[in-house]
């Protein structure tokens, strides 16, 4: 008795849990939309050095004319 | 000069069938192959083959390598070359110092990848990591609380079956590690059992794979039982007014509900960072970091899980008797979270005014993504038309929150009750 009593006790508790997740997920999902994260410019983040594609452009750029120079 | 002796020593293997008690000479035997069995039921596709096929290899091996061998005096004489799962797990029979661990280790081949990944939960960790790198939680952003209400009803047999395990006998911990099962979530079970019934590990995690396995076997007969052929054919449209989510917003709130959870749940937190950090590279677009998780730590830890289970399945552990009923138990609690399941599709089905397949609710038994694959597969069989897969894996990932919320729940609640 006492162990279904105390099995329900974890159900209630988890079933509020899961209520709870289950009603802040479509606020989460309104408050990002409300961040608009998105930005016009594309960010490659795969690549550790640099922030964004145009930021690679321009130190490869760099090295082009650094080489060009020092021949 | 071959002497008595001299040929026991050659054909250990054999010779150690008559060093024990008989009926540990059988259970060899039959595990033997079973073994087999397992990685040919993989190989047809009946069970999970990603699992099976290691295990039922690791299984037929350990027990026909058994030799005259017991490094630790741990089982009258005679061992394997394989793991001493006892070093660390039981803390009754467990290695007594330092010194007997570097032995062990050293001596057992896949000692290492046991202590250091298996008992203490690690290998869960990466299995779940690869896990939140095949999820979508579009899915659940789609339909937050239809998923979220099948996975609760999916979870019955988690709940249900603590009652009945402490008619047993077993401790309302022990009780509690047993019935995780019932959520079928193999990292879950590895998790909550070392925390709650460490000494019933190795028994608990070989149980609870070997069904997680049949679940993709026997739930189908189970739909078929309960959901009739007009019901199971129910095609679904897509929610009205479905948002749309882009990599960048789905990652952002996977990122909070990670914090949230681990906020609530502290005790479930290492499983519950494992999940949303698998989520969250999924979405991030770091395609190395995607290629890590997907490739070799997804498929390296189930790999090495599903050899370690097989190796752990040897005569003397199955034949413990605490195993029988861990056997019915576990049956029991995945049975009654299918059955659950189908009740949470049913009342979502009646809710919803008819528009939600009550097969959908086998897939809030959160065995990723093998229950939503049965549950397609199920409803494609009456109806090729019928797509249902979206709403059952949002009910599946909703399925391993509710899991990991009952890890968390079971872990802070049953820990304090003595």
């Amino acid at each position: 008795m006492e162990s279904l009593v105390a099995a329900l006790a974890a159900y209630g508790i988890t079933i509020v849990f899961a209520m709870v997740i289950a009603c802040l997920i479509p606020l989460l999902g309104a408050f990002v939309k409300m961040l608009k994260l998105e930005s016009e410019e594309a960010v490659d983040i795969s690549v550790p050095s640099s922030n964004s594609m145009k930021e690679e452009e321009s130190i490869a750029v760099a090295i082009a004319v650094a080489r060009s120079q020092r021949k | 000069m071959i002497t008595h002796e001299s040929l026991k020593d050659i054909f250990q293997g054999a010779a150690t069938l008559f060093a024990v008690e008989p009926k540990i000479a059988f259970a060899r035997i039959g595990l033997i192959f079973l073994g087999l069995f397992l990685m040919y039921l993989g190989r047809k596709g009946v069970l999970e083959a990603l699992i099976m096929i290691p295990m039922g290899l690791g299984m037929a091996t350990i027990n026909a390598a058994v030799m005259f061998f017991d490094p630790l005096n741990l089982h009258s004489g005679v061992g394997n070359l394989f793991v001493e799962p006892q070093a660390g797990a039981d803390p009754v029979n467990t290695v007594q110092n330092a010194a007997d661990l570097m032995t062990v280790l050293q001596i057992d081949w896949l000692q290492p990848i046991y202590t250091f990944t298996f008992s203490n939960g690690l290998i869960a960790c990466f299995v779940f990591l690869g896990i939140g790198g095949l999820l979508d939680i579009g899915f659940v952003l789609a339909r937050p609380f239809t998923s979220m209400i099948i996975a609760l009803f999916a979870e019955l047999g988690s709940f249900l079956t603590i009652p009945i395990a402490t008619a047993f006998g077993f401790t309302i911990q022990e009780a509690a590690a047993i019935s995780i099962v019932g959520g079928a979530d193999g990292p879950m079970v590895l998790f909550t059992s070392l925390k709650l019934a460490p000494e019933l590990f190795v028994p608990i995690a070989v149980v609870a794979y070997l069904y997680l396995g049949l679940t993709y076997g026997g739930y189908p007969y189970l739909i078929r039982a309960l959901v009739p052929k007009r019901l199971r054919s129910l095609p679904m449209s897509p929610p009205k007014n479905q948002k749309q989510y882009s990599a960048f917003e789905k990652m952002a709130v996977a990122t909070i509900m990670c914090v949230l959870l681990s906020f609530l749940l502290p005790v479930a937190a290492p499983l519950i960072f494992c999940l949303f950090l698998g989520i969250v590279i999924r979405e991030s677009g770091i395609k190395a970091f995607q290629d890590i998780i997907n490739g070799p730590i997804l498929y390296g830890s189930t790999m090495f899980l599903g050899l370690m289970l097989g190796i752990l399945c040897d005569a003397n552990t199955i034949m413990d008797p605490k195993i029988l009923p861990l056997l019915l138990l576990g049956c029991t609690a995945l049975l009654l979270s299918g059955i659950g399941g189908l009740m949470g599709g049913y009342f979502m089905y009646f809710v919803s005014g008819g528009k939600v397949n009550p097969v959908v609710g086998i897939a809030g038994v959160s065995c990723v993504p093998t229950t939503a694959k049965v549950a397609q597969k199920m409803v494609s069989k009456d109806n090729p038309q019928a797509i249902i897969m979206p709403a059952a894996l949002g009910a599946n990932i909703s399925g391993v929150i509710t899991t990991a919320i009952i890890a968390g729940v079971f872990c802070s609640l049953f820990k304090l009750v003595q």
